[in-house]
């Protein structure tokens, strides 16, 4: 396996070079399939078996394809969205009701990373009517019942899956390979950008963000195993109820290792990035993020205003 | 003979005013569109609720505590898309608060500022805007003063007199000290207030309804930084929930009804009296329900909402709405972010959030600069300082700006947001238009089949002109900072006319003295039913740039005291 050299920047650079850069993006070539073996991830709480809406064809594919969303070795050395158990979330997900409770909501108020002796986290929450219709027109769609069509039908979460791992499949053979899975990363990727098949970019639209939710929130929802993203990203995760000391509060902790970042072989054109760092607020993310409803394509939308808008005031200014 | 209330919804407005009637010995029936999220509600007592919420983001993330916008969308769109006849262009959660007995104060930042005296006299003494109603309110600081100060005992709230600015006292005048002392200030909040200060502004502790030393049964706070949009943990915030509703529930004389759909008030034929209020339960069955008094705590789109929707031959245009005022004046805080970035890890999310305050942009501003652009006057507001942003929102942030991939996850692991930002917020005040309205969506339609809530809404030329002025000097004090290698803003309404996505909302049934004009008397009562009142945010005539929920329940104990004590 070859890889593709990169530039390697260190931080300060990519920081001072700032706009003038481009993004550079880059996959090894040549790379088959680097997902690591398959994790089952236990669901539905004590006694409770594996909930699963995918088939083992359906799942291999949506393996690779969260890999794409969030790489992991050898592109990158830190474990990647398959190897944190994303994929086989995401299957639960599609069929949380075939558990009781539903995993929909993780219990509280405490995990037992922050101190706590039990981790309530675990329990999932059980749904009262409400939810179970909400969850359940999201996740298995309206399928024509009166009571879930008052605006009209709601293609589910499970069609938008089923249909779009197949449709990566179907594109994987055009290329000459048995399923998605079995195609080099390069070609993971390029039928992906390709927007060829709509119910492809229908799948990206909603997988993309799940992907994240999964990868980067409580490890009890499926994803983020062994806390993997919490480690690669130095964030803390839930910390109640030990909480921190006035000591921790006021003052920044000893700068250690961590704190120098290794080299990153990647130039982000820090002007843009820039211009997205006031939403590092409740009200300004939520502002992109409940507008975007869970969409990618919307999200990039509203993120693409608001570079726009500090593109203008800088060449305004 | 003993005298009743129906109050609806148990969010802040309405969980004060069930407490205060309760305390006069009138029972009370609260409606609430969502359920029960504190296990030991009604049972135990606050300092001993359990919860259901948990510093967990996916949670939020799922609309836990939040109508779902499947089975409860609202609509939107701007002023020019109503000119050219397009019903709406957004559909889901906007314009939403939360739905949970207690409301949105279940999860909400616990920043407890009073507004000062002179916003509640903008008519007269600073005069008008075109294209909008400023408008003068009916009370005074001095009326809201002794509300302030009980509201503000009963639930605890931390500060710091001796370092609160004297143009700050002097227009919000306290007669008593704070409850409690501040909480530590977060290491990014002190660089920015060093900013600030270098600028020229003050930053002081933010009163927060916070617990910084064990209050009522419930412990301190422990920084653990994760609180607008989580429920806390440990109970360490006072609320409508622990600090009102559940010891109301306690006493007996008030009674929760969980997801109750209201949708509708019966009057008698001549429209003078309200007969009943009716709802939906779980189940789709109606129910009614009648009283005395009937009290509206909904939040000003649902509250609009429930008034057009209770539209009769007596009440043609929506209940109390001989003005045409009512789902008018629908206003939003336009936020204007600010970013000081630094090189390493400044621990934004390590503190209580946003522990800092700064006033220097509260206003008026009426410089040549501002007359230049149009506008007689600058009304901007107080600046959150020292925010930070946990992981998956920067993650979903991030996803709109580099697509999937390995640009992702490599930003993702540099952390610009959660580790190296410390933030602002300018909590900008919106003036109130005619044209900024809730009326009923034409199509659109909840679970049960009725016309949800459409909001229609643009900036006004002075929240887009504050956003840039004032964003500026949010840009100039984060450059100050020591440590920060660049900074930026984001002023949200000169970038979008969409609706802002914030818990801060006012107006849609103004008070004011003149029937014609508004929708409410000083009390809160409806102009034209008698028995009918209006206590949330609903009811301001305009809207300060100041955290909301301390006015609203401080407004809603006086208009529940007015309603037990027979002067209303």
């Amino acid at each position: 396996m070859e890889e593709e050299q990169t530039p390697r920047l260190s931080r300060r650079a990519v920081l001072q070079r700032g706009g003038l850069m481009a993004l550079a993006v880059f996959a090894p070539i040549g790379c088959g399939d680097s997902t690591a073996p398959s994790i089952r991830v236990p669901v539905g709480g004590e006694g409770a078996g594996p909930a699963t809406f995918l088939d083992a064809s359906e799942l291999a594919a949506l393996r690779a394809l969260v890999n794409r969303f969030v790489p992991g070795p050898p592109e990158d050395l830190d474990p990647g969205a398959a190897e944190a158990g994303c994929a086989e979330a995401i299957d639960a997900l599609l069929g949380a009701f075939m558990v009781d409770p539903p995993r929909i909501y993780a219990g509280g108020p405490f995990s037992d990373r922050g101190g706590a002796t039990q981790n309530d986290f675990a329990q999932f929450i059980p749904l009262d009517p409400y939810e179970t219709l909400a969850w359940r027109m999201r996740i298995e769609g309206s399928q024509g019942l009166p009571e879930r069509e008052f605006n009209g039908a709601v293609v589910g979460l499970q069609q938008i899956y089923r249909e779009g791992l197949a449709a990566l499949d179907a594109q994987a053979r055009s290329y000459g390979a048995a399923d998605y899975a079995a195609l080099p990363a390069p070609t993971q990727e390029l039928v992906l950008r390709s927007g060829r098949d709509a119910a492809i970019t229908r799948l990206v639209d909603v997988a993309f963000p799940q992907t994240l939710e999964l990868m980067y929130g409580a490890p009890e929802y499926g994803g983020n195993r062994d806390l993997a993203a919490w480690k690669y990203t130095r964030f803390d995760g839930d910390v109640q109820p030990r909480g921190y000391t006035p000591e921790q509060v006021e003052h920044p902790d000893a700068r250690g290792l961590q704190d120098w970042l290794p080299d990153l072989p990647v130039a982000v054109p820090l002007e843009q990035l820039l211009a997205l760092t006031p939403l590092a607020s409740y009200e300004g993310a939520q502002t992109v993020l409940q507008n975007s409803n869970g969409s990618l394509t919307r999200l990039t939308t509203g993120i693409a205003q608001v570079l726009a808008a500090a593109q203008e005031r800088r060449h305004g200014s | 003979m003993a005298r009743d209330a129906i109050v609806i919804g148990s969010g802040p407005a309405g969980s004060v005013a069930a407490w205060e009637l309760a305390r006069q010995g009138w029972s009370v029936t609260i409606l609430e569109r969502g359920r029960n999220l504190r296990p030991g509600f009604g049972e135990r007592p606050s300092g001993e609720l359990g919860t259901l919420y948990g510093s967990d983001e996916v949670k939020g993330a799922r609309h836990f505590g939040f109508p779902d916008p499947l089975l409860n969308p609202n609509t939107s769109r701007t002023q020019g898309d109503a000119d050219r006849g397009i019903a709406r262009t957004a559909t889901g959660n906007v314009g939403q608060l939360g739905a949970a007995v207690g409301g949105t104060s279940l999860h909400y930042n616990a920043k407890f500022p009073r507004f000062w005296k002179q916003d509640f006299h903008m008519l007269s003494e600073l005069g008008p805007v075109d294209n909008a109603q400023v408008a003068d309110w009916p009370i005074g600081y001095d009326d809201l003063a002794p509300y302030y100060d009980e509201v503000e005992y009963q639930v605890g709230v931390q500060g710091d007199l001796s370092k609160m600015p004297a143009a700050t006292l002097a227009q919000a005048p306290r007669s008593r000290p704070f409850v409690m002392p501040p909480s530590p200030t977060g290491y990014a909040a002190q660089l920015l207030a060093e900013g600030a200060r270098r600028v020229g502004y003050t930053a002081y502790p933010y009163p927060a309804a916070v617990n910084s030393q064990a209050f009522d049964g419930r412990p301190a706070c422990n920084s653990c930084g994760l609180c607008s949009g989580f429920g806390c943990a440990i109970n360490a915030r006072g609320d409508a929930m622990v600090s009102y509703l559940n010891p109301s529930v306690r006493s007996g004389r008030v009674r929760v009804i969980e997801r109750a759909f209201v949708y509708r008030i019966d009057t008698s034929a001549d429209g003078r009296h309200a007969t009943a209020v009716r709802w939906r339960d779980l189940e789709g069955r109606e129910r009614a329900l009648s009283a005395e008094r009937i009290v509206i705590a909904g939040s000003p789109v649902n509250t609009a909402r429930l008034l057009l929707l209770s539209a009769n031959s007596a009440h043609p245009n929506g209940l109390g709405n001989g003005s045409g005022q009512l789902g008018r004046n629908m206003m939003f805080h336009n936020f204007t972010l600010g970013a000081a970035v630094f090189p390493t890890d400044i621990q934004p999310l390590r503190a209580q959030s946003t522990t800092l305050e700064i006033d220097d942009l509260v206003g008026p501003f009426k410089g040549a600069e501002i007359r230049a652009l149009g506008l007689p006057y600058l009304k901007g507001g107080i600046i959150q300082v020292g925010s930070g942003a946990p992981l998956l929102t920067e993650a979903s942030l991030l996803a709109g700006f580099t697509g999937p991939g390995l640009v992702h996850k490599l930003l993702m692991k540099i952390g610009p947001v959660h580790s190296k930002v410390a933030g602002s917020q300018l909590v900008g005040e919106d003036l109130p238009q005619a044209n900024n309205r809730v009326d009923l969506d034409p199509d659109v339609k909840d679970l049960h089949g009725l016309p949800v809530a459409r909001i229609t809404y643009s900036p006004h030329l002075h929240e887009r002109v504050a956003a840039v002025v004032l964003g500026a000097r949010i840009e100039a004090f984060s450059l100050a900072t020591p440590g920060a290698i660049a900074a930026a803003i984001i002023p949200y309404p000169i970038i979008s006319s969409a609706v802002p996505a914030t818990a801060h909302l006012a107006g849609t049934a103004r008070m004011g003295l003149d029937p014609a004009t508004s929708v409410c008397d000083a009390s809160g009562r409806l102009h034209e039913v008698d028995n009918v009142y209006v206590a949330d945010a609903s009811t301001f005539p305009t809207f300060p740039g100041f955290n909301p929920t301390l006015t609203i329940m401080a407004n809603s104990l006086r208009i529940a005291r007015g309603i037990a004590g027979g002067s209303a």
